[in-house]
């Protein structure tokens, strides 16, 4: 194990990491719908919820965090 | 001005251990500016304060706070009638669609089958009479160990969809989930998630705390086998006075190579065969979405604590910073979740950017990250409002799952029909 404290380590490796975040501004999930990639488009599918039932989010309870 | 409601006993604590928000946040001031506080929706009603368990990184037992000790093993009938009542009146007052209700510990299936649904149907009863237009949705978070055919039986009957915590699907990974003898709790919550998968509509999911010993594809491929609707990944609590375990060697992004190890696996399979929630949560939120989760985004928090004894706690993964952390002084006799809405802590996480640190608020993955989840914030003797001791890590998850996002909307569309 090093001895540097966590949290202060360096980025290192994994494509598309080392720059900023790609341009995503075009991407919704209008025009994210169809889409071939079998999981995205089941992600897609899933998250119309979100968008017609904004109430109805279920605030999936992360304890073992919160 | 409303006094925040903390008692003189729990303040001084938190002033010690945390300036931030406890002295630093003036939340009469921000009320009078005109933020407003937003409600409790979800509700963590802690009805068994033991457990047949001892993980050995449970942030009930094994951390900063002991304070399970002072409590009563069950949550009296009386205690959990009085939270039906706070819950009822809280959803008439802000008018609620819906409440959630988690049933959490401890171990809640410490309780014989016939008894279980008893809190949520006490919450049912009260809403019918205080706020009849607001739905209950219910779970419960298990170790899995306890789960029988009849215990199955009676939280299908109410309408409770079980959650089990499960550190990956082999013996192995589960070295850290023994009982108070030391002896391994892996049997026993494989055959509990073995009776539950039968049962897909009550069923969950699994949380999974990750272990960098363990490979991340071997332990996504393992809890597979159990059928889960979705799989929570969970960086181990920790914050920067109480550091994570770190990978080999020392320093990088372990945390977030070994999440990735499991998003490409996940990302590229013929179908989605979980819903991996962390990385739903990233794309929902890197496509401007709302987030479901307390972990990542700008949110403000919204679950509520109600501990065995009735008092009212703020998050019970707070208790990883320092003892008493999540602590309140507000109790269902004397106080409402009104009451928790003005405390500094609870108000502090409803916020959104103005709670963080400089360098967060400036980042440009704040609206995805959000800082990351509360309880990694912390540094001893100032409080919640550092960067997330995990804060390389998210910068590369988010950044690498944002290019996988990207690249995948260059493919083409399905023809439409």
């Amino acid at each position: 194990m090093g001895t540097r404290p966590y949290g202060t380590g360096e980025v290192i490796g994994g494509a598309g990491c080392a720059g900023g975040l790609p341009d995503l501004s075009g991407l919704d999930l209008a025009a994210l719908r169809g889409i071939e990639h079998p999981v995205l488009a089941q992600v897609i599918a899933g998250m119309v919820q979100r968008v017609t039932h904004p109430a109805e989010i279920l605030n999936a309870f992360d304890s073992g965090v919160d | 001005m409303r006094q925040t409601g903390t008692s003189d006993a729990v303040l001084p604590a938190h002033r010690f251990h945390a300036p931030w928000p406890y002295v630093q946040l003036d939340v009469p001031a921000l009320r009078a500016a005109g933020q407003r506080p937003h409600p409790i929706r979800q509700f963590v009603l802690k009805t068994r304060s033991r457990c047949n368990l001892a993980c050995t990184y449970c942030y009930v037992y094994a951390m900063a706070d002991q304070g399970w000790r002072d409590q009563p093993p069950a949550m009296t009938p009386a205690t959990i009638a009085r939270a039906a009542r706070r819950i009822a009146e809280h959803a008439a007052a802000h008018r609620l669609a819906r409440v959630d209700l988690v049933l959490h510990g401890g171990e809640p299936l410490l309780t014989a089958p016939a008894g279980l649904a008893a809190p949520v149907e006490a919450v049912r009863e009260a809403l019918r009479e205080l706020s009849p237009q607001t739905r209950v949705t219910a779970a419960v978070q298990t170790n899995g160990t306890l789960l029988t055919r009849g215990r199955i039986a009676a939280l299908a009957a109410a309408g409770i969809r079980v959650g089990v915590s499960l550190d990956g699907g082999l013996p192995l990974h589960n070295a850290r989930r023994v009982d108070h003898a030391g002896q391994p709790g892996f049997g026993a919550a494989a055959r509990g998630l073995r009776l539950l998968a039968r049962h897909p509509e009550s069923y969950a999911g699994v949380l999974c705390v990750i272990d960098l010993a363990q490979d991340p594809v071997e332990t996504y491929e393992s809890l597979l086998a159990f059928h889960p609707p979705s799989l929570g990944l969970l960086l181990p609590l920790a914050n920067w006075s109480d550091p994570p375990p770190g990978g080999p060697g020392g320093g990088g992004t372990p945390y977030a190579d070994w999440l990735l190890a499991v998003f490409e696996r996940w990302w590229h399979d013929r179908v989605r065969r979980t819903r991996v929630r962390v990385f739903e949560e990233v794309i929902a939120l890197l496509l401007g979405l709302p987030a479901a989760t307390e972990t990542l985004g700008l949110a403000p928090a919204s679950t509520a604590v109600i501990e065995t004894d009735g008092s009212i706690e703020q998050a019970d993964s707070l208790k990883s910073a320092y003892e008493g952390a999540a602590a309140t002084g507000l109790t269902l006799d004397r106080h409402t979740f009104d009451d928790l809405l003005d405390h500094p802590g609870l108000a502090a996480r409803q916020l959104g950017r103005e709670a963080l640190a400089d360098g967060c608020r400036s980042c440009e993955l704040v609206e995805v990250c959000g800082g990351g989840h509360y309880p990694h914030r912390y540094r001893a003797g100032e409080g919640f409002r550092q960067p997330s001791v995990y804060c390389a890590d998210l910068k590369v998850l988010i950044r690498h799952i944002g290019q996988a996002l990207h690249e995948a909307a260059q493919q083409p569309r399905q023809a439409a029909s």
